[in-house]
């Protein structure tokens, strides 16, 4: 029987038998930074649409995380441009443990891998999702499952890890992905979470029919 | 995200005289695991620059690499020149894998000494205590050296009991077994001392002193680290237990009562009653001896900064940070560097420093004596 996979620019046609494993990277030596990876699987779990690509970059939000940590700074309620994803600025303490995490569980939207449906071009300003899709099965929204991670492992000249998140849609009707994104949470307080974004990213239309899931993977890489 | 390399070499009076830039290479394996950890809030094991294998999990000053000058403790656990901008003398290309620097060049704040000098060591004259060395009856001091010393003699405070004519001292430096205070391996350097019965056989005694056979740098590191410790041996060939050369030592626990020089550290004291096959270790009895040497060549390590984000006007970059660090060549002699590495702070059960990125120069840089090294590692986005 002959099977057709759609395609669209920029992507790779998939086998209709078992997951392709990504073993290279897209950076230069000397970068760190990410590959994301999103693919779409119909309702028997086959991947029919696929999309590989360099992150944009991380946003000056990341930039200014990292700075603030390795400075082990108490209070950088005064760091410049370090702003949530609300748009709110809030301060960021090193005397906490769960600093940058993004292991958002299930149902959670407000941090981890995020996807959205806006389009606007990436900037370094960037600190939230252009248009976020959130949780849930109404329309346009997508379930989000917890967030997994492949641990670091390396190879003569690059180490990764991999955070990957799934996105299911019970909404009945399509619902378009156009933007992904990696937010980490840092937490403060009992119950009391500032949200960050590190990495945004704008990709080709990627429709994601009723009962079918989308999977996002952003490896995180160092390249010697 | 990628990070510019730049080194500026600078007169003492601070004019520029050279300057390389280049794209570091750097971010090893290490760092990738501690953004792991943060980001999953589990833990990892990954070894430290000491090569010790650490089980890394979330705590309040990972990923600190800003660090105070010299040997000030940084984040409150580790001495400054260990933490931040590195430099070496390595040049085999970086690879994910690397845990520290090929050949770190050490923290010296001094100029190379013509001759010995006492650099580190024990002495509490009023005591009047003593353990035997004779035959296979043998006794080490544990120590860590506060500094960087090029070891060439060592002393221990003796007396003898009966006749040691004829008698040979031998004092050797050991390394110490990881995760032990036990001398372990062969000398690393040795010395003898040829022994007769005008050693005096009263308090408080007299120091007896070896020229090494060859030279060994010591190096300062943690208590708990591989080759932060080192041991001092002292045995006598032949003897019996009436004829014996005694080893003073003074006996306290293990608190701050001893004599240090610098930041050092005496630590244990060890016993073997079969030629060094054994030993076994106490900290109460603290065995008097002196290493006496002189500075190794070695830069002095400035503090290392961060400084705030910048949005340059004309990118590109986008966005950066500066970590800066200034290395001052005072130890009297030409120093090379021909790599560049970056440490920062990792919690297991302690904090530990473990390498982050590590660069190679395309060509190495000389320090000249009194010159300044200016180190700027400048992490940037550009989207």
């Amino acid at each position: 029987m002959k099977v057709e996979i759609k395609t669209t620019p920029g992507m790779e046609a998939i086998p209709t038998a078992g997951v392709v494993k990504i073993n290279k990277t897209l950076l230069s030596p000397g970068e760190l930074g990410a590959v994301l990876e999103v693919m779409l699987r119909n309702r028997q779990g086959v991947v029919t649409h696929r999309q590989v690509k360099k992150a944009e970059s991380f946003v000056g939000q990341f930039l200014r995380l990292l700075f603030a940590f390795m400075m082990q700074g108490n209070e950088f309620s005064a760091l410049p441009g370090l702003y949530m994803t609300d748009g709110g600025i809030h301060s960021v303490k090193y005397t906490v443990t769960e600093r940058m995490a993004a292991n958002a569980p299930l149902s959670n939207d407000s941090y981890g891998i995020q996807v959205g449906s806006g389009s606007a071009a990436v900037t370094v300003g960037d600190y939230a999702l252009a248009t976020k899709i959130a949780h849930g099965v109404g329309a346009g929204q997508l379930q989000h499952s917890a967030m997994t991670f492949g641990a670091p492992a390396s190879d003569a000249t690059l180490s990764q890890f991999t955070l990957t998140r799934d996105f299911s849609n019970g909404s009945g009707g399509n619902v378009t992905v156009r933007e992904t994104g990696l937010v980490l949470v840092h937490k403060y307080g009992n119950n009391a979470f500032a949200y960050f974004l590190a990495l945004r990213d704008v990709i080709a239309d990627m429709v994601v029919p009723n009962g079918e899931t989308l999977t996002v993977n952003y490896r995180i890489q160092a390249v010697v | 995200m990628q990070t510019l390399l730049t080194l500026r070499r600078l007169s003492p009076q601070g004019h520029l005289l050279e300057q390389r830039r280049q794209l570091s290479r750097s971010f090893v394996r290490n760092f990738i695991e501690l953004l792991y950890v943060n980001m999953t809030q589990a833990g990892v094991t990954i070894s430290d620059v000491f090569g010790q294998s650490r089980s890394v999990s979330v705590g309040y000053s990972n990923l600190v690499t800003a660090a105070p000058p010299a040997r000030g403790l940084g984040g409150g656990y580790i001495p400054g020149d260990l933490l931040g901008i590195q430099v070496g003398s390595g040049n085999t290309p970086p690879t994910p894998a690397d845990v520290a620097l090929e050949a770190r060049i050490p923290h010296v704040d001094g100029a190379i000494e013509a001759g010995d000098v006492f650099k580190e060591g024990f002495y509490y004259p009023s005591v009047t205590s003593s353990t035997q060395l004779y035959g296979n009856n043998w006794a080490a001091a544990v120590f860590m050296v506060g500094q960087a010393v090029r070891a060439y003699k060592a002393r221990i405070r003796g007396l003898r009991l009966g006749s040691v004519a004829g008698r040979t001292l031998t004092l050797g430096i050991r390394a110490v077994a990881a995760g032990t205070y036990l001398p372990t391996g062969a000398d690393i350097i040795a010395g003898t001392l040829a022994l007769d019965d005008t050693i005096t056989t009263v308090q408080p005694g007299q120091w007896l002193e070896v020229t090494f056979g060859g030279q060994t740098t010591l190096h300062p590191g943690l208590a708990d680290c591989p080759g932060a410790l080192y041991a001092l041996v002292g045995r006598i060939d032949g003897g019996d237990g009436s004829n014996y050369l005694r080893w003073r030592y003074y006996t306290s626990g293990s608190d701050g009562s001893y004599t240090r020089y610098r930041e050092g550290q005496y630590t244990r004291y060890c016993t073997s009653g079969n030629g060094g096959s054994s030993w076994t270790d106490s900290d109460y009895h603290q065995m008097e001896f002196q290493i006496l040497g002189r500075y190794p060549p070695g830069l002095l390590y400035g503090g290392s900064s961060l400084e705030l984000i910048e949005e340059p006007a004309v990118p590109p970059p986008d966005q950066r940070f500066t970590m800066r660090r200034y290395f001052s060549n005072v130890c009297g002699q030409a120093v090379t560097v021909s790599e560049i590495g970056l440490h920062i702070m990792a919690y297991s059960t302690s904090y530990y420093p473990h390498l982050a990125a590590r660069d190679v120069l395309g060509a190495p840089v000389v320090v000249n004596s009194g010159e300044i090294l200016e180190v700027i590692y400048q992490p940037q986005i550009n989207v």
